[in-house]
C-alpha cells in the first residue's frame, strides 16, 4: 500500500481540478524560467517512462477521488512533444471535465490533434504564439516562425468548423459519464493564444499588428497578453546583464500595456485578469481556479497542488528533476507546506488582486476574520484612482493593475499590521 | 630604597596624519625585541581598533614601555605615549604630551612640515618638552632631506643638527634615534616621598578587569591597596592593581614618580574619570592639582537612531559600551516622529562622530541613521533676555520669539603650498571665514589664518580643502568663542510632511543652497513609489527648493499560475522584510541610505 495521507482528503474538497505537467521541449526559450528540458536531455524512452509514472499516479488518484475533475490542464514544457496517441491515452485516463485544455507550441500542432476535440477528449487548446515577427521569435529563442503561427490560426479555424456530435464523445460512448451530466457541463470548444508585448526592438505599432493578425485570421475570443519578464537564471537574463539586449523602461512598458489594453477593450474583450482577455463566456475556467485558490491537484515533475484540510491550505510541490520524479514512489512529494493564516492571506491577495473581481469581503471575513472596514482602511494608503469598492468586493482598475505588485505589498503589510 | 630615575625616558611622537607615527612606534617595539608576539596581519601594533588601522589614524592614546640597552651598556626604560593624530582630539594630545619629558617630532621627508605639526610643536614647547626632529620616510624616492632640514630650522626653529633621519618602514636610523632619545630627553624628576600627583591621560574599558586608567606619575608613588582621590572629580577609590604597558599589562608592585603606567581601582562610571584630572592619595593629599585640566566639551551634535525600532535597546547597549572607552562621548535620549527613539550625542568633532558611527555599525552590527550634525547655538530670546543653548534643530524656538543667535567660531590654521592660495581663499570666504593672518613660511609655503564659524567646518570643508590643494594643504583649528549670527531652521518636507530628522539649523545665507542639495540628494535615494513624491526644503513655511520623484509606472509580474503562487508569496515575504528597513514619513518610505546621503553634506565642488 502506498501511504499518501493527502489522498484521503481529496474527496472532501468541494471540487478538484487537475494539472498535468509535461516537462519536455524541443528547445528552451531564452526567457523561460519554468522547469523544462530541451531535446538534448530526453528521448522517446524518457517520455514513455514519464508517462507511465503519470498514468500510475492518475490511477491511484482516481481510486481516491470519485468525482470527475472540475477542469483539466495539460501544460509544459510543450505537451506537443507527445504523440497524438500518447496525448489521447492521457486524456482518456483523465476523464471528462468542464474544460480540458492542452498547451502546445504552434510548430507541434497537426491536423491529427483535431480528433481529440471530435472525441470530446480535449475541449480547449492554448497556443504559444508570442509574436508574428521572425526576428523577435529568434530573439526569444522560439522554435516557431511566423509561418507556423499562421498555420496554428488555420488549425483554430478548423476547430471552429468542427461539427461536434455528442455520439462521438469518447466518455459517453464508453459509459464513463452519462450524456445528460456531460451536457449539463455546458462544454464548448475554445482556443487561446499567448502573445508577448513590449519586446526588444518592438514598437507599439508592432504589438497592435500582432493582435490584428490574430483577429483577422481567426475568431479570437481569448488572449493571454504578457510583458516579457526577464527572470534570473534564464538565458535572456544573461543577455540583458551583458548588455546584448536592452531591457525596456517601465515607462515604455506602461505605455504599451495601456494602449493594448485599451485597444482590446474597444475590440470587445473583457480584461478579467491582469494578463488575460476574453469575449463573452470564454474565460479560462481552469486558470480561474488558481486565481480563487480553489483546490487543484497536479501531477508531474515540479508541479504544485493546492488542497484543503478543513480550513488549512496545503501546498504540495513535486520534485523538479524528471528522472527523480520517474524513480520516486507514487505521490512522493518533495515538499509539503501547511500555510499559516498570514501566508494564506498573502496568497489570497496575490491571486485575487490579479482578478477583475478583486478581494471578496465575505471571503476575507469568513476565512481571516477581516472586516470590510479593515480592508478599506488598508486601502486608504492606495491612491483612490487605482481601485474601486462595491458592496461585496474591492478590486483594482486598469491603472491599479499596472502597479499590482506594489499594491499587494502595501495591502499585505496593512492587513498584517491589524493583528 | 630610592628609585633610580636616570634610566627612564618618557616621550611621545607628534606628527601630522600619515607621516608615519604608528609605523615608527611599531618599529620601536620591534627593535626592542618586543614585537615578536604580534600577529602578522596587524601592521600597527599600537592602533588597537580596526578603524584606526584602516584610516591610519590613532584615536585613543596608547602607551607602551620598551626596554632598551644603549651603547653605554645600561638598559633604559623607554615609555612611549602614542597620541591621537587628529584635531578633534587636541585636548587628549595635550594631556599625553604633558605626561612626557620629550617628544619626537615627525616630519615626512617628502611633504615637510604641516600645520598640525606646528600646532603640536607649540604644545610640546608649552610643556617644556625636549623636541627631537625626526625626518621619516627617507627611503622614498621623493624624499627631500635638504628641504626638511631647512624647514626644521626656519619653520620650527629647531636645531637641524639634532635631527635624525629614519625610515620607520625599513628600520633605517632607528637605533640612532634610540640613542638620541637616551642622550637628549631628560630623565623624569620627582620624589617618591612627596604627596602623589599623577595625571590621567586616558582610560579604557576591559571586559574582564573593568576600567583601566592610564596615568603618568609626577610626584609620589602608587601601590595596590591605597586610597586615591581624583582631585577635580572629587571621588575616591581603592587601588586594586598597578602596572606598566608592554603590549598588554604587566603588574608591578609600585608606580614610582616619573613612571607611565596604569591602575585599576574598581571604577564603575566612566564619567568619574576625566582626562587631565590629577590623582592623589587620601593619606597624603597633594596641595593642588597639576595644571592644565580642562573639562572637554563636545562641539558637534547629532542624533543616532536605529533603522529598525526594535534595535533601540541594542543601540543603547552599544553606546554605553563605547562610552566606557571614550569619556568624551556624551549622549541623552532623543525621539523623532520620523525615526522613533534614539540618542542625542555630543562629539569632539566630525571625525569623532564618524568613528562612533563606524564602530556602532561594525562592532555591534547595527543599522543606524545619524541626523545632520550641528554645533551648539546660543539663542537669545526677546522675552526676559533669556539665552537658551540649542544643538537640536527641533528645539529651536519659533523665529518670532528669537531676538538674535550666536554660534561658535574657530581659529582655523591652514598651511598650503602657495599655488593653492587662490582657491583656498575663495573656499574660506564661501565658508564665511575672515582672514586674520597670512604668513609666508618660505618661498613656497603659506600659513593662512581665519576666523570662521565651526558649523561651516562640519560641511565638507576639510574634504574640499584637500581636493582643491591636491592633498597638500593642512588644517587645524581651535574654538575661540561665540559670535552673533543670522540663524534659521531649514525644514525638509516629503509630500508635505516634515521629516523632523532632516531639519537643520543653518546660516540664513546658506539655507537655500543647503536646501537644494538636500532635495537633490533625497531625490537620488528615495525609490519610486505609487505616488508622485514632492521633496521640498522650507524656511519658516516658505518653500525654497523642490524636487519631484515620478511615480512608479508599471510594477507587475505578468504570470501567476498554479506553480507560481508559492514563489510569489515567498518573494512578497522578502519584500515585506525589506520594507521594515525603511522609515515611513507620511505615506512615503525613506530608506536609511537617504538619511546618510543627506548627512554627507555638500559636494558642490564636484
Amino acid at each position: 500500500m502506498i501511504d499518501f495521507k493527502y489522498l484521503k482528503l481529496l474527496n472532501n474538497q468541494e471540487s478538484l481540478s487537475l494539472y498535468v505537467h509535461i516537462p519536455f521541449c524541443q528547445s528552451k526559450c531564452y526567457y523561460c524560467a519554468f522547469y523544462s528540458e530541451d531535446s538534448s536531455c530526453w528521448d522517446e524512452e524518457n517520455i514513455k517512462l514519464y508517462l507511465d509514472k503519470l498514468h500510475k499516479e492518475l490511477d491511484l488518484l482516481k481510486l481516491n477521488y470519485s468525482k470527475t475533475f472540475e477542469t483539466v490542464f495539460i501544460g509544459g514544457g510543450n505537451p506537443g512533444v507527445l504523440s497524438v496517441e500518447q496525448l489521447r491515452a492521457l486524456l482518456i485516463n483523465i476523464g471528462p471535465s468542464k474544460e480540458t485544455t492542452f498547451e502546445i507550441n504552434p510548430e507541434s500542432l497537426t491536423n491529427e490533434h483535431l480528433s481529440l476535440f471530435k472525441e470530446g477528449l480535449a475541449t480547449r487548446v492554448s497556443i504559444g504564439i508570442q509574436s508574428f515577427n521572425d526576428n523577435i521569435l529568434k530573439i526569444l529563442g522560439r522554435g516557431a516562425r511566423k509561418k507556423d503561427n499562421l498555420n496554428a490560426l488555420e488549425f483554430c479555424n478548423k476547430l471552429d468548423l468542427l461539427n461536434i456530435d455528442i455520439s462521438n464523445n469518447y466518455f459517453i460512448k464508453n459509459n464513463i459519464i452519462k450524456a445528460e451530466e456531460y451536457l449539463s457541463f455546458g462544454v464548448k470548444i475554445k482556443y487561446s493564444f499567448d502573445l508577448m508585448s513590449a519586446l526588444p526592438t518592438q514598437k507599439l505599432q508592432d504589438c497592435i499588428e500582432d493582435i490584428n493578425i490574430l483577429i483577422n485570421n481567426c475568431s479570437l475570443k481569448h488572449l493571454s497578453l504578457y510583458c516579457l519578464s526577464v527572470e534570473e537564471g534564464t538565458y535572456l537574463y544573461s543577455l540583458v546583464k551583458n548588455q546584448q539586449i536592452k531591457k525596456n523602461s517601465d515607462l515604455f512598458e506602461k505605455d504599451i500595456l495601456e494602449n493594448l489594453w485599451n485597444y482590446l477593450n474597444t475590440l470587445g474583450f473583457h480584461h478579467y485578469e491582469i494578463s488575460n482577455f476574453a469575449k463573452d463566456d470564454n474565460k479560462c475556467l481552469h486558470n480561474l481556479r488558481y486565481w480563487t485558490l480553489s483546490p487543484y491537484i497536479s501531477l508531474g515533475s515540479s508541479a504544485a497542488s493546492t488542497i484543503y484540510d478543513n480550513d488549512k491550505l496545503i501546498r504540495l510541490t513535486n520534485i523538479s528533476n524528471k528522472e527523480n520524479y520517474i524513480k520516486s514512489k507514487l505521490f512522493d512529494y518533495y515538499k509539503e507546506e501547511i500555510l499559516d493564516k498570514n501566508q494564506f492571506l498573502d496568497e489570497y491577495l496575490i491571486v485575487s488582486l490579479r482578478n477583475k473581481k478583486g478581494l471578496n469581503f465575505n471571503y476575507l471575513n469568513n476565512k481571516f476574520n477581516i472586516s470590510k472596514d479593515a480592508v478599506t482602511k488598508a486601502f486608504s494608503k492606495i491612491d483612490t484612482n487605482y481601485y474601486m469598492i462595491s458592496n461585496d468586493a474591492i478590486s483594482l482598475n486598469e491603472d491599479g493593475f499596472l502597479l499590482l505588485d506594489t499594491i499587494i505589498l502595501d495591502i499585505s503589510i496593512g492587513l498584517n499590521s491589524l493583528k | 630604597m630610592a628609585h633610580d630615575y636616570s634610566l627612564t625616558r618618557n616621550f611621545c611622537i607628534i606628527a601630522h596624519i600619515d607621516h608615519g607615527k604608528s609605523t615608527l612606534a611599531d618599529r620601536f617595539i620591534e627593535m626592542a625585541k618586543l614585537g615578536n608576539t604580534r600577529g602578522p596581519a596587524q601592521d600597527q601594533v599600537l592602533d588597537n581598533m580596526d578603524i584606526e588601522r584602516e584610516r591610519g589614524i590613532t584615536i585613543k592614546s596608547q602607551a607602551v614601555t620598551i626596554p632598551y640597552t644603549a651603547k653605554d651598556g645600561k638598559t633604559y626604560t623607554l615609555n612611549l605615549v602614542d597620541t591621537p593624530g587628529h584635531v578633534d582630539f587636541s585636548y587628549e594630545v595635550s594631556r599625553a604630551i604633558s605626561s612626557c619629558e620629550g617628544a619626537l617630532l615627525l616630519v615626512d621627508a617628502s611633504q615637510g612640515v604641516e600645520a598640525q605639526t606646528l600646532a603640536n610643536l607649540y604644545l610640546a614647547m608649552e610643556h617644556n618638552l625636549e623636541v627631537i626632529p625626526v625626518i621619516n620616510k627617507v627611503d622614498l624616492p621623493s624624499a627631500n632631506i635638504p628641504m626638511c632640514l631647512e624647514m626644521i630650522d626656519n619653520d620650527l626653529g629647531l636645531d637641524p643638527d639634532m635631527s635624525v633621519q629614519v625610515s620607520a618602514k625599513t628600520g633605517f636610523g632607528v637605533d640612532e634615534l634610540f640613542e638620541q632619545i637616551v642622550d637628549f630627553i631628560p630623565p623624569p624628576q620627582g620624589i617618591d616621598e612627596d604627596p602623589l600627583k599623577a595625571v590621567i591621560f586616558d582610560s579604557h574599558y576591559d571586559a574582564y578587569r573593568g576600567i583601566i586608567v592610564h596615568c603618568r606619575v609626577f610626584d609620589g608613588c602608587l601601590k595596590k591597596g591605597e586610597t586615591i582621590r581624583f582631585m577635580h572629580g572629587g571621588v575616591d577609590f581603592i587601588v586594586e592593581e598597578v602596572g606598566i604597558f608592554q603590549l598588554g599589562y604587566i603588574k608591578t608592585e609600585v608606580l614610582h614618580a616619573g613612571d607611565v603606567g596604569y591602575f585599576i581601582a574598581g571604577i564603575k562610571k566612566i564619567g568619574d574619570i576625566r582626562v587631565g584630572d590629577t590623582v592623589t592619595k587620601l593619606s597624603n593629599l597633594a596641595k593642588e592639582p597639576l595644571e592644565g585640566f580642562k573639562d572637554v566639551q563636545p562641539v558637534v551634535f547629532s542624533s543616532i537612531y536605529p533603522v529598525d525600532a526594535n534595535d533601540y535597546e541594542e543601540l543603547f547597549d552599544a553606546i554605553e559600551r563605547l562610552k566606557l572607552n571614550d569619556a568624551s562621548l556624551v549622549y541623552e535620549k532623543d525621539s523623532s516622529a520620523a525615526l522613533g527613539f534614539g540618542f542625542r550625542c555630543g562629539f569632539l568633532g566630525l571625525l569623532h562622530l564618524e568613528v562612533i558611527q563606524e564602530r556602532i555599525e561594525r562592532e555591534f552590527n547595527l543599522s543606524i541613521v545619524f541626523t545632520s550634525p550641528s554645533v551648539e547655538y546660543k539663542v537669545h530670546l526677546k522675552k526676559d533676555n533669556e539665552v537658551v543653548e540649542i544643538d537640536n534643530p527641533l528645539e529651536y524656538p519659533d523665529q518670532v520669539l528669537v531676538d538674535y543667535s550666536e554660534e561658535p567660531f574657530i581659529k582655523a590654521n591652514v598651511i598650503t603650498p602657495s599655488e593653492y592660495i587662490g582657491p583656498i581663499m575663495s573656499l574660506a570666504m564661501e565658508k564665511r571665514g575672515v582672514q586674520t593672518n597670512m604668513n609666508y613660511l618660505d618661498s613656497k609655503r603659506v600659513e593662512l589664518q581665519y576666523e570662521m564659524p565651526l558649523a561651516e567646518v562640519l560641511f565638507e570643508f576639510y574634504d574640499r580643502l584637500k581636493s582643491i590643494s591636491r592633498g597638500y594643504a593642512s588644517f587645524d583649528y581651535e574654538v575661540i568663542g561665540y559670535r552673533r549670527t543670522d540663524l534659521v531652521r531649514l525644514d525638509i518636507l516629503v509630500n508635505g510632511d516634515q521629516v523632523d530628522a532632516l531639519s537643520q539649523l543653518v546660516f540664513r545665507g546658506n539655507a537655500v543652497q543647503r536646501g537644494k542639495i538636500v532635495c537633490q540628494r533625497l531625490k537620488g535615494e528615495i525609490h519610486k513609489q505609487q505616488y508622485k513624491i514632492a521633496i521640498q526644503a522650507a524656511i519658516g513655511g516658505q518653500i525654497v527648493s523642490r524636487e519631484t520623484i515620478t511615480a512608479y509606472r508599471k510594477d507587475v509580474t505578468a504570470k501567476c499560475y498554479g506553480g507560481d503562487i508559492s514563489r510569489k508569496r515567498k518573494l512578497l515575504e522578502k519584500q515585506k522584510e525589506g520594507k521594515k528597513r525603511m522609515k515611513m514619513v507620511g505615506s512615503v518610505e525613506i530608506p536609511q541610505q537617504a538619511f546618510l546621503a543627506v548627512l554627507k553634506s555638500d559636494d558642490t565642488s564636484n
